[in-house]
């Protein structure tokens, strides 16, 4: 059974896909940086390092814009995406597979196995876990009201509605304190990573 | 960026904006990039807090880079593994659209010549008139006739040279039924007298046209 706030959700998704379906690269764009997170902890599971899995993931994407059309939204999006995912993890997987085989004929001469290496960028996975780092620092450094608010509705996934009987204060007031808990949050990120995001 | 659309694009993260709030952020992405950077930032907040791996805008300009056409180098791979060329411009990953078109039409059109010079060739190597010599030999006539009911017209026409062809005449005369069983039998038996000799050398395998010529040589009832 559908929740109303995952109604929402698939409505709004609906909305950024017609829009992407009518070349709107930008609304694309919002679902990309939306599900890559949530994408890239799935696909991590299934291969070998993070430089496969950002293969994976880039593959997904590509995949998922040109067919775009084929998405009639009888599932959420976020299921769609998760078929192609997996499905392009297991090709790209049965492709390093065959290439390692053919690779380790030439490794008994060379001595060699550099395809099975961990291609991953260090600098970059260390950037992502300094951002990461100063994200929480700065939700630690929130008023407890805007940090409450934020952590029911991100890690309880509550709904507006129901952190207001939870927090017994109106709904307008619960979106005002989450947005000014993101808010301030962001501009810390900003000063700190300036340029990070975009 | 005013402080009501980064509420509203706050909300909408949460699932909670109105569908008027919705349409106007998306809208708004197309000619704001801060916008989107504000979003992609609220997003990482969420990632962060579900403790999901953390990506920046690389992965987003990869895609954009693919579905644009160039394969850029990957920076996350180790430039001493893949040496790449700046200077090179990459082929598309997948072939757009209009290429895959204009290959198919290339096909057809050399299809198309080749069937042309196919059918021109025919015509210049092998003339139409391929009659067997026997045939040639004798005038081909073509009969045309109709079923009687009092009286019918029979005309006898043939191929031979100009001058046979002048001197020949429809002839009309009134025909039995046994008259016409008896012209087409006189007609028709050399034919396939001819028709099984020439299988009898050509073929050989058959006694059939055999059997059917002793049929013919009897006479029609």
């Amino acid at each position: 059974m559908e929740s109303p706030v995952q109604k929402v959700e698939a409505e709004n998704d609906q909305l950024l896909v017609d829009r992407a379906r009518l070349g709107d690269r930008h609304a694309f764009d919002l679902l990309v940086l939306k599900y890559q997170s949530r994408l890239l902890s799935l696909v991590n599971r299934l291969v070998s390092n993070q430089s496969d899995a950002l293969d994976v993931l880039q593959d997904t994407f590509v995949k998922a814009y040109r067919s775009l059309h084929t998405f009639r939204g009888e599932s959420a999006f976020y299921t769609w995406l998760y078929r192609i995912a997996v499905n392009t993890a297991k090709n790209h997987l049965a492709s390093k597979l065959k290439e390692s085989k053919d690779v380790s004929v030439d490794d008994e001469a060379t001595g060699e196995l550099s395809v099975l290496q961990d291609f991953s960028a260090p600098d970059e996975e260390a950037g992502a876990e300094e951002l990461q780092r100063a994200i929480l620092h700065a939700i630690e450094q929130l008023p407890d009201d805007l940090k409450q608010a934020l952590t029911l509705r991100e890690l309880e996934g509550m709904s507006y509605d129901e952190i207001a009987l939870a927090m017994n204060c109106p709904i307008g007031t619960v979106r005002s304190r989450i947005f000014r808990a993101r808010d301030h949050v962001v501009q810390e990120i900003s000063q700190q990573f300036p340029g990070t995001f975009l | 960026m005013t402080e009501t659309l980064r509420q509203s694009l706050s909300a909408l993260v949460d699932q909670e904006a109105t569908e008027f709030e919705a349409r106007k952020i998306v809208d708004a992405t197309k000619t704001r990039g801060d916008l989107k950077a504000y979003w992609a930032s609220c997003q990482a907040i969420s990632s962060t807090m579900r403790g999901e791996s953390l990506l920046g805008s690389s992965l987003l300009d990869r895609i954009n880079a693919e579905l644009d056409g160039v394969a850029e180098a990957k920076p996350i791979v180790d430039a001493s593994h893949h040496q790449v060329d700046p200077h090179v411009t990459f082929l598309p990953a997948k072939e757009a659209l209009p290429n895959r078109f204009a290959a198919l039409t290339g096909q057809l059109a050399i299809a198309a010549s080749i069937a042309f010079a196919v059918v021109i060739g025919v015509k210049v190597v092998a003339p139409v008139d391929t009659q067997p010599s026997v045939a040639v030999a004798e005038p081909l006539e073509v009969i045309k006739f109709q079923m009687p009911v009092q009286k019918e017209t029979v005309s006898v026409d043939g191929m031979t040279s100009q001058q046979d062809a002048v001197e020949r005449r429809p002839v009309a005369r009134i025909l039995t039924e046994q008259d016409m069983k008896q012209l087409v039998s006189n007609r028709l038996s050399p034919y396939l007298i001819r028709h099984a000799e020439n299988t009898a050398v050509v073929g050989g395998t058959s006694v059939l046209p055999l059997a059917r010529i002793m049929g013919r040589d009897e006479p029609i009832e």
